[in-house]
């Protein structure tokens, strides 16, 4: 993470740990702060992140789908007597397979398609509001709420691979393509409680991304996308939809 | 329903020690073990027994019949011990051990069936009445003993309940009661259809009800017989039951107990003649539980023809003991009539024993007491457009007998006639007992009450009216039009009633700080949104709303939490889950007592059934709180109100060191609810949706219903905490989690 996100984040767990109202809400018998880790299954199976060893004989890419884990971090915090504020970090590693339309900068009028794939890393800080459902008696931070919040998704590639092995006029490819989009994130969650200190949440979201807002400079490949039929930098939209709507599961305690 | 958050207007300026209060019949000595002994475990001990003896029975009727008389054991048990722990119990009091002494007279006729000796308790309600239950428990009201005239029918009336005792009367109706509930095919007056309509199954039941009775009566003359009583006057017994619809006496009610010189009601308010005492109906109805009076009469006639009673007497444990009961018993009857907010009657028991007592200032409270919330019920039913006046003035013209008179009155008299009556009566008895501060909290709010419906004093006459004698001598001579401007001039009789009152300057300052009160709520009212008070306390509902009431009070007391358990089966009847009930319950006030420590809040819980036998201070205590809080709730749509014994209420606020008294409970619905399986066929097609489907299919509806209500009891005003309804299972966490905010709500200020 760069400096503005870690103070933003920073700033943002001092605030939920430490608002003051006018009246404190009551919590769970006083305790009003949850901490738990938990994962989470994207709806769609994705693409599994791929090394060397996946290169089959023809020089051509062997990769799987299948389930690709999100872990999370959250903490949560009553606000109110129903609602609570949540701030979320997660991590999830996948990968894409595409299509890499490359400019040879030794060659600029050159244009080459070379097939590929990229694995990423997602990061995710989410900063949720939970809306505790009052007709069902449910204080914060416990039970039954609607979740609404925004997330910054962080897409960080970290290698890429290619069929071609050496392609010594592609060495100049470095992508510094790291990716911010964000999401708007709505859904619902219950939380059940066991002995008063551990408790165990499920949780429904669904995601819905907004336009790349920065695209990194020095991006000098654009990307056909074979599902999108087109040349455009909707990897990491596809990743994206990809965790567009989530279920998960986490534990922790209640303090 | 509405909830309403009135200013106090005037605080209660009285010193405790100057709080008294009236010498009635209460529970006293130790606790007996029944009182506080679970349900659970008489149920499980007498379900126990009940094993042993049809244990060798087989077959589908006894099967039925013994499931029958374990459903029996199990409501009854319950429903015996709310009535034990209701505080309406008394327990070696006076009169409860005047009753065992003449229940001891009685011979032993304990069997097989029935190896346990029964116990009598008095019953502190006005009602002429006696039961018995098959837990071995006889009832006697105060309002019986206030009416028999003598041992003798009181031994015959325990000798009438024995026999339900010892012939399991109650558990035989229950079965047979389920029986015919049951009958559908077998038995049919119509033939055409194939149910037994409701009338039939009344029909039915009454039938078997008055068989028990008449072999109650029959076989409970067998056990009186046996003893040296004198069955003489058995038969006034079936009238004085009979007649109990009628005080304890009937003695003329003199104007002269609210009129003086200066205050005389017109005619349309006086009844001369009331309504004679009817004779004794000898119709049977069909659907009565018990056997027409006087055909029980004309029987009980026709056994004591043939007995000799030269030996036998009328009292054997004595005479004198039986008279000081029975004046007790008639002592406690305007009091309990005041607790049941029945104010005529209230009104005339009073008067009733105003004669022999003359002084007694309780009695006379009594009345003021009961004037004064007529006349509050008066007003807020003028003020809110109910019809108040018309049912009084229908059960008015129904009674029989002198108390007619009363019960006329109160039913003619309007708003400003009763606040005027009410205002005198009340003020008189302050002016000879100016330290009693149940008298001055009622004039304090009858001055709220009195500032609402006059603006000024200027209506009433400053001097007594015979000064205007003189104009009426000289209605012969006067003109048409000298008559019309005198008529116009005239005041009514009620404008006379605060003679000698209105002048002094004690009412006078009261009346202006009232008058001042009320001028403010007007303004409010007109400026409404305008008023800063009024936009301060729409922002405070708001904030009450979002975040909870923030009351920064330090300690209270938790009166009787209360819990149960209800279940719906697949036919939508509703039923008490009586042993959940009691488990949730002791859990319950397990979390009330632990959330305490755990909140800042100090916290005393007051409950029947975590008392010790010598405990006997706490459970008078819990009556007298629980009795309050039942007159609050039906006052509820009324403006403060102090309780009917402020005086109690003071003290208990002092002994426990808090004004704050909580009354707190939960009550669980589980719904027969079909599984909602729709959802789960929809979530197949969206699989993340499957488990929350899923978990809603598999697992049954639940509401809770969850309730806390705060009082300050020495002002009356209160807090309604919570009274929520929530679709959610009366899990663990929910409960803690609902107690544990009622005590944050109470204790945490708003900064």
């Amino acid at each position: 993470m760069n400096l503005k996100s870690t103070t933003i984040t920073i700033l943002c767990i001092v605030s939920i740990i430490n608002i003051g109202f006018s009246q404190a809400p009551p919590g769970y018998l006083g305790k009003k702060t949850t901490l738990g880790i938990g994962i989470g299954i994207p709806t769609l199976q994705r693409e599994k992140p791929v090394d060397a060893s996946n290169f089959s004989g023809d020089n051509d890419i062997d990769y799987d789908f299948g389930i690709t884990p999100v872990l999370s971090i959250e903490l949560t915090r009553a606000v109110n007597r129903f609602s609570s504020a949540s701030l979320t970090y997660s991590r999830s590693s996948v990968g894409l397979n595409l299509d890499f339309l490359a400019v040879n900068q030794a060659n600029p009028g050159s244009i080459n398609e070379i097939e590929g794939f990229l694995n990423a890393n997602i990061s995710s800080i989410s900063l949720l509001y939970n809306w505790h459902v009052q007709r069902k008696g449910h204080l914060a931070p416990i039970g039954s709420s609607y979740i609404f919040g925004i997330r910054n998704n962080s897409i960080n590639p970290t290698d890429v691979l290619f069929d071609r092995p050496s392609a010594t006029s592609f060495e100049d490819l470095s992508l510094k393509s790291k990716v911010n989009i964000n999401s708007l994130v709505v859904g619902w969650s219950h939380t059940f409680l066991i002995q008063d200190i551990i408790f165990i949440k499920t949780r429904l979201l669904f995601a819905a991304n907004f336009k790349a807002v920065k695209i990194v400079k020095n991006d000098y490949y654009s990307v056909y996308d074979d599902i999108q039929e087109g040349y455009n930098f909707s990897a990491s939209e596809r990743l994206l939809e990809q965790e567009a709507i989530q279920f998960e599961i986490s534990t922790g305690i209640l303090f | 329903m509405k909830f309403y958050i009135i200013l106090t207007i005037a605080l209660l300026t009285c010193t405790l020690s100057q709080a008294q209060s009236p010498d009635l019949l209460e529970p006293q000595g130790k606790i007996p073990k029944e009182f506080t002994t679970n349900s659970t475990t008489k149920y499980k001990t007498q379900l126990a027994n009940l094993n042993k003896k049809t244990k060798s029975k087989k077959g589908k009727k006894n099967r039925k019949d013994k499931k029958n008389k374990k459903q029996f054991l199990l409501e009854s048990n319950f429903a015996i011990d709310d009535i034990l722990q209701s505080g309406l119990v008394l327990f070696n009091d006076p009169a409860t051990t005047y009753v065992n002494k003449v229940l001891n007279q009685l011979p032993d006729k304990r069997s097989r069936r029935q190896t346990t000796k029964p116990k009598a308790y008095v019953l502190n309600s006005p009602a002429v009445n006696a039961f018995a239950t098959d837990q071995g428990y006889i009832f006697v009201t105060l309002g019986l003993l206030a009416n028999l005239e003598n041992e003798a029918q009181l031994a015959f009336v325990l000798s009438h309940e024995l026999i339900h005792f010892y012939h399991g009367h109650s558990i035989e109706k229950f079965a047979h009661s389920k029986d015919v509930n049951r009958e559908k095919k077998s038995f049919n007056f119509n033939k055409n259809k194939n149910n037994l309509s409701v009338d039939q199954k009344l029909f039915k039941e009454s039938l078997y009800s008055k068989r028990m009775e008449e072999e109650a009566d029959a076989d409970g003359y067998k056990i009186f017989k046996e003893t040296m009583y004198d069955g003489s006057t058995l038969p006034d017994v079936f009238r004085i039951l009979y007649y109990s619809y009628l005080p304890f006496e009937d003695k003329p009610f003199e104007r002269s107990f609210f009129e003086d010189a200066n205050y005389t009601f017109p005619n349309n308010l006086w009844l001369d003649d009331v309504k004679a005492i009817e004779p004794m109906e000898t119709k049977e109805d069909k659907h009565s539980s018990h056997p027409a009076s006087a055909k029980r009469l004309s029987k009980i006639e026709q056994k004591i023809k043939s007995d000799n009673s030269d030996t036998k007497r009328l009292f054997i444990v004595g005479e004198e003991e039986f008279n000081k009961i029975k004046q007790k018993a008639r002592y406690q009857i305007p009091f309990l009539n005041l607790y049941n907010s029945n104010f005529p009657e209230a009104i005339y028991t009073s008067y009733l024993l105003s004669e022999e007592n003359p002084s007694d200032l309780e009695l006379k409270k009594v009345v003021g007491k009961s004037l004064y919330m007529h006349a509050k019920y008066l007003n807020y039913a003028k003020q809110n457009d109910i019809d108040y006046s018309e049912n009084y003035a229908e059960v008015a013209e129904s009674i029989q007998g002198e108390s007619q008179k009363v019960y006329h009155l109160l039913a003619e008299l309007d708003v400003e006639e009763a606040l005027v009556l009410a205002m005198r009566y009340n003020w008189n008895l302050l002016q000879s007992n100016s330290k009693d501060t149940e008298i001055q909290g009622v004039i304090d709010d009858l001055f709220i009450e009195f500032a609402s419906v006059f603006d000024n004093l200027n209506k009433f006459a400053n001097t007594a009216p015979s000064a205007n004698k003189l104009e009426e001598s000289d209605s012969k001579t006067k003109s048409k039009n000298d008559k019309i401007k005198s008529a116009s001039g005239k005041k009514g009789y009620w404008q006379y009633g605060l003679v000698d009152i209105a002048t002094d300057a004690n009412f006078k300052k009261e009346f202006s700080s009232a008058r001042r009160v009320e001028k403010m709520k007007e303004r409010e009212f007109k400026s409404h949104t305008s008023s800063s008070n009024y936009k301060k306390r729409k922002k405070e509902n708001k904030l009450d709303v979002k975040k909870g009431k923030a009351l920064g009070i330090k300690k209270v007391v938790v009166v009787n939490p209360y819990y149960l358990s209800v279940a719906e089966d697949k036919k939508a009847n509703t039923e008490v889950e009586y042993l959940r009930s009691e488990e949730k319950q002791e859990t319950f006030n397990e979390y009330i007592n632990d959330l305490g420590k755990k909140s800042k809040l100090k916290v005393e819980v007051l409950d029947v059934a975590s008392l010790k036998s010598n405990d006997i201070e706490t459970f008078n205590d819990i009556s007298n709180a629980n009795q309050y809080f039942s007159q609050q709730m039906d006052q509820y749509n009324l403006s403060l109100t102090p309780g009917f014994e402020q005086g109690e209420m003071d003290l208990l606020a002092k002994k426990y060191d808090t004004d704050y008294f909580l009354w707190t409970g939960v009550i669980s619905l589980k719904n027969s609810g079909k599984g909602e399986w729709a959802w789960v066929g929809v979530s197949v097609l969206l699989p993340y949706f499957l488990p929350f489907t899923l978990y809603n299919a598999l697992t049954p509806d639940y509401d809770m219903f969850y309730y806390a209500i705060l009082f300050d009891v020495t002002t009356g005003k209160r807090s309604v905490l919570k009274t929520e309804f929530y679709s959610t299972r009366d899990s663990k966490t929910m409960i803690k989690s609902h107690v544990y905010d009622t005590y944050h709500q109470i204790n945490t200020r708003r900064k």
